[in-house]
């Protein structure tokens, strides 16, 4: 920990212990610069802290501000002078690059911060599969393909575009010129930077955290798989945002309340005058929190966003429509999920309208009292918290492979029963209607109904024998290979009750345990568990020169240390397999998938071209965001 | 014979229509699978005839598609040349060949297809146009994408070249790999230009709308089109057009709904991407180095310069992708043409890529979920007796299923010439090895390259010798040299 030597702390050692805080504030543009005149648009965060050195750089992300395009670097900004301290760094401006280091390094570690709450463990980035074990020495070491230390490039190319990219072990945000027309609110030529955009960098780091969970969550095996990564990113950003109070509070006064609203009153007058509007004051402006959700949903080239999503009646024709444009479809699925989040924060919220209409008040035209607004913010807030955590945690609930969307309505339903089994919100209800409406549907769920979405819960298998959970702290890394050889034996002991092939080797390229409080207020120890078969198929039997691709199959385990009935029994019962959820490598099931599979890949033109490069089956993110 | 004329009559469309307006033709009964198995029984009649047999002269003029195909008609044989172009490695030879059809044919040509507006597909009917001149000429067909009476087909093109000059001017400026490919890309959807005019496919098109000796009629195709023969080939040949998708189709075929064209279209319009550099900060405000950021943020990335060159080698080359779609969009207007003769199936591509084969394939848009080829597809290609691969032997141009459903005893013609595009290393090298290989082994050796044979100066090609000691049966080299004949 070099890195201490110049921090705070470490001088203040010979004199006198000072804790360190909790958190850290900066100061960000909330949404980003061109909404300047919304006046939720510069705000303050708060972020964990940690010693930072310059860039800034932490002990799981780095900004590196160094740009391919002109080939220069940019100088870092230094978050441990003690005048950014005392100001929470520097105050948001376009003209000054250290801001946009510090926006970025904000909003990543914030969105980091959202994603090891809700999943009740730290998170790591990429780690590419150890196959052989423990037993294999170099898999203690990095690997190639790892990433220990996500890189931020804030101005890496002249582009109008930001991606993750493995890799480069980060993500690159470009910048551009606004268009001579149509420039909406820049100025027409003027410079556009990707990183000073919450929601971009929100949704980059989304892909990247969800890359660090799962190997090979990112392969586009199905027309969904790309959709649910864009889609589940646009969600994870847009529920950062309904997640801030203070950028709330205005949206709420000017939507009366109704957060799901498109317009929002205008500030002057009581909307008599919309027609003809003499000062900008009395224009209805749009509600900018929907208005992201709208530009998310919005393909390049596709003007049909979220915007019909919401506004329209939500039909379950737009599912079969667009199927290869994965920003359409991820659009549906960020419909449905904030079509539920709007219905469950408007049950919510119906108690504090009935008290204040109470007093003979007609809430659509009046303005709200500050009070009521602080509440109906708190009640957002805290519906957007559990709608992230359902959403993170179900990453945890889905087949490791292969992800469709009627996999992650059934996982999103089976956390809900996890965390909440009373659910007097009617969360799952609004979920299962909102996804029913837009025809999202799960193949192997043979009803639509709460019991059969529900993931089954299983029963045959065998304990997992010796299995490590450790401390709520983390694994030491003794602990992490005596439960990756006791997860392997086990694995391949069961092979054929998990579907998968007994004569191919498995490889478990994560397990992560989790610390949760149960009803009862006592600790539930799982552990989510992955388990990956992988073998090569020929695109053609007919011409077997014409190459092969990856056909996986595996399961996703959820492992619960059992608590003992009594004092008599040991503390130490094997865990059991709660959940089985997967794709199986044998059986007609898999036939049918692989046949699926690999027409799919010929009609994406993925058979052509260098198959043999590992990455020629990888989502190119670059390629899916350009033009945002 | 009875039975071949009854499947002509069912195909052939009234010849009275002049197809110049680009309009959509009825759809063409297709001929029944029955009729397909008694002609090909009726086969060795037709072989034992001498005469009567079906031929496929490749000339060899470099990277390029010049094929004459011979079939017996009433009053001797008719001639049909698909293609006369030649672009990159042109070996110099086009002359030579011209001289030979003009010899062969009497100067007389029963039909001339121009599959796309590619001058490896066009050149010869620029450099050669004095020659073609004094042709007599039953009918010409060309892509309904050129035709010059729909607007929006000329609109299109006038974008595209629009882009291509655009492209070339910027191109010639850079020295690269890359660049040196791209040029060659351009320059091939312009034509070299001659004495700074217009490029050579201008006047190539021209020659074929208007300069043929006789003035003969020209009719513009898309998939799905009763084309219309010459009096000359009615009753002998029967033809259909499988592509491009018509224009009116929906989905993804549509020109409205495809985002390449689209995007070029928007690039002649507005000019290519600006690649000239902006500066977001002033350096002299903002000087930064690497020795600023801690040292140990490179490790993971093998330092701060393998850093700099990875974030460098990602930049996209815009330009260069650019040229690449503007490449594709033109093969992928090429005319597919299935002719039935004798029984026999002869297929000509063009330089179709993926999206032209899907349209025929697959009859709709492809979903992504269920993408298995139609059973009319199946059975054309089950049942194919030679193909003209597509785009010089070129990755992009022979879809795996196509291949999986083609004939095991179908003969193939491939034109093409090594080093002229793509590279082994990137696994795109022209003619592409696996490629080759798959169609060679699917057909039991029955593929034949253009550059197997001596033309001109230039030797035979040795990868060629290397994968083909000898001609398979019914490939002939009569002269040792300039071209490759297959009988049928």
């Amino acid at each position: 920990m070099a890195r201490n030597k110049n921090s705070p702390q470490a001088k203040s050692h010979s004199q006198l212990e000072v804790p360190a805080p909790p958190m850290r504030s900066l100061q960000v543009y909330a949404i980003d610069p061109s909404s300047g005149k919304y006046s939720g648009n510069q705000v303050t965060v708060r972020v964990p802290w940690e010693p930072l050195d310059p860039g800034p750089t932490g002990h799981k992300i780095a900004v590196v501000d160094y740009d391919a395009t002109n080939k220069c670097y940019y100088p870092p900004i230094n978050l441990g002078n003690p005048l950014l301290l005392a100001s929470n760094g520097l105050g948001p401006t376009e003209a000054d690059p250290r801001f946009h280091q510090q926006m970025v390094y904000a909003i990543a570690s914030r969105t980091i911060q959202m994603f090891e709450v809700a999943l009740g463990r730290k998170v790591h980035w990429r780690r590419a599969d150890r196959f052989g074990g423990s037993a294999n020495k170099e898999n203690r070491f990095r690997k190639a393909g790892d990433i220990w230390v996500l890189k931020l490039y804030p101005h890496a190319m002249r582009q109008t575009n930001a991606y993750y990219s493995p890799q480069a072990q980060g993500i690159l945000f470009g910048y551009f010129t606004a268009n001579k027309t149509g420039q909406g609110r820049n100025l027409p030529g003027q410079l556009v930077f990707t990183c000073l955009s919450q929601d971009i960098i929100a949704h980059e780091v989304t892909h990247a955290v969800i890359d660090g969970i799962r190997t090979y969550f990112t392969e586009p095996t199905n027309p969904d798989v790309l959709s649910f990564h864009e889609g589940f990113a646009d969600l994870c950003a847009l529920f950062s945002h309904f997640s801030q109070h203070d950028s709330l509070i205005e949206t709420i006064r000017q939507t009366g309340g109704r957060l799901y609203q498109t317009d929002l009153s205008p500030i002057a007058g009581d909307g008599a005058n919309k027609d003809q509007p003499a000062i900008t004051a009395e224009i209805r402006g749009m509600n900018p929190l929907i208005q992201l959700a709208i530009q998310f949903g919005q393909a390049s080239g596709n003007k049909r966003g979220l915007r019909s999503a919401l506004g329209t009646p939500p039909n379950s024709d737009d599912i079969n429509k667009n199927v290869n444009d994965p920003h359409f479809r991820g659009s549906i699925l960020v419909a449905a999920v904030f079509d539920a989040f709007f219905s469950v924060y408007m049950k919510r919220a119906d108690p504090l309208f009935r008290i204040y209409r109470s007093g003979g008040i007609d809430t659509v035209s009046a303005d709200l009292p500050a009070p009521l607004a602080e509440l109906l913010a708190t009640c957002a807030v805290q519906t957007a918290v559990q709608f992230f955590q359902l959403c993170a945690r179900a990453i945890d609930y889905c087949p490791p492979v292969d992800i469709t969307f009627g996999d992650f309505l059934r996982a999103i339903v089976t956390v809900s029963r996890d965390l909440d089994p009373a659910d007097d919100d009617g969360v799952r209800d609004a979920l299962m209607e909102a996804f029913r409406m837009r025809g999202i549907y799960s193949e192997s769920a043979s009803f639509y109904s709460e019991d059969a979405l529900n993931w089954p819960p299983n029963s045959d298998l065998p304990a997992i024998d010796d299995l490590d959970f450790g401390s709520p702290n983390g694994l030491t890394s003794k602990e992490m290979d005596h439960n990756g050889d006791a997860l392997r034996k086990w694995a391949n002991e069961n092979r054929a009750a998990l579907g998968l092939d007994p004569d191919l080797p498995v490889t478990v390229p994560s397990f992560h345990p989790v610390f949760r409080t149960k009803e009862n207020g006592r600790l539930r120890m799982e552990m989510v568990v992955e388990i990956i078969q992988s073998k090569q198929a020929k695109f053609s039997d007919a011409v077997p020169k014409a190459g092969t691709f990856p056909f996986r199959a595996g399961v996703t385990l959820i492992v619960e240390a059992l608590e003992p009935k009594s004092h008599a029994q040991p503390i130490e019962i094997p865990p059991k397999v709660r959940f089985v959820i997967g794709r199986e490598m044998i059986g007609p099931h898999a036939k049918q998938r692989e046949e699926k599979q690999r027409n799919f890949f010929i009609a994406q033109g993925l058979a052509v071209g260098n198959t043999e490069e590992a990455t020629h089956f990888q989502a190119d993110f670059g390629l899916l965001h350009g033009d945002y | 014979m009875a039975t071949r004329k009854k499947a002509v009559k069912k195909t052939v469309a009234p010849k009275s229509r002049k197809s110049t307006q680009g309009t959509r033709a009825s759809r063409t009964p297709r001929p029944r699978r029955e009729d397909a198995g008694t002609a090909q029984a009726n086969a060795p009649q037709a072989r034992a005839g001498g005469a009567g047999n079906i031929r496929i002269r490749m000339y060899r003029i470099g990277f390029g598609d010049f094929f004459l195909m011979t079939v017996p008609a009433k009053n001797g044989p008719a001639h049909i040349l698909i293609d006369c172009g030649v672009h990159a490695a042109n070996i110099g030879t086009i002359e030579e060949c011209v001289q030979d059809m003009a010899q062969v044919t009497g100067k007389n040509l029963a039909l001339v297809i121009l599959t796309h507006y590619h001058a490896d597909h066009m050149s010869g009917f620029a450099t050669c146009y004095d020659d073609f001149t004094e042709f007599n000429v039953g009918a010409v067909w060309i892509t309904n994408r050129l035709d010059p009476n729909n607007s929006d087909a000329s609109k299109f093109m006038m974008q595209l070249t629009n882009v291509a000059q655009q492209l070339k001017m910027q191109f010639s400026a850079r020295n690269d790999p890359d660049a040196i490919e791209a040029h060659h890309k351009v320059e091939n959807a312009l034509g070299v230009s001659e004495n700074g005019g217009g490029g050579s496919n201008a006047k190539a098109l021209k020659l074929l709308q208007s300069g043929f000796k006789n003035k003969p009629p020209v009719y513009y195709y898309q998939g799905d089109d009763a084309p219309t023969l010459s009096d000359e080939l009615e009753g002998i040949v029967t033809a259909e057009i499988l592509s491009p998708s018509p224009k009116d189709s929906g989905g993804e075929f549509a020109a409205t709904d495809n985002k390449t064209e689209q995007y070029l279209a928007a690039l002649g319009d507005n000019g290519v991407p600006d690649t000239t550099k902006i500066r977001p900060f002033d350096l002299k405000k903002w000087p930064g180095s690497a020795n600023e950021y801690p040292r140990h943020i490179f490790e993971e990335l093998d330092g701060s310069e393998q850093m700099e060159k990875t974030l460098g080698d990602m930049q996209p080359d815009a330009l260069a992708a650019a040229a690449d779609k503007l490449d594709g969009t033109l093969n992928n207007q090429s005319l597919v043409v299935l002719f039935t003769c004798n029984g026999k199936k002869l297929l000509f591509v063009g330089d179709a890529q993926w999206g032209n084969w899907a349209y025929w394939l697959y009859g709709k848009a492809v979903s992504g979920r269920d993408p298995g080829i139609t059973p009319r597809a199946k059975e054309i290609l089950g049942s194919l007796d030679f193909l003209k691969l597509g785009h010089h032997g070129s990755t992009n141009a022979t879809p795996i299923p196509a291949l999986a459903a083609l004939n095991p005893r179908c003969a193939i013609f491939c034109s093409t010439a090594t080093g002229a595009y793509g590279s082994e290393a990137k696994k795109t090298e022209v003619p592409r090895t696996a490629l080759m290989e798959a169609a060679e082994s699917r057909t039991g050796n029955r593929l034949v390259r253009s550059d197997w044979v001596k033309a001109g100066d230039t030797d035979p090609e040795v990868q060629a010798r290397e994968e083909l000691a000898e001609l398979p049966q019914g490939f002939t080299s009569p002269q040792e040299g300039l071209y490759i004949d297959y009988t049928l």
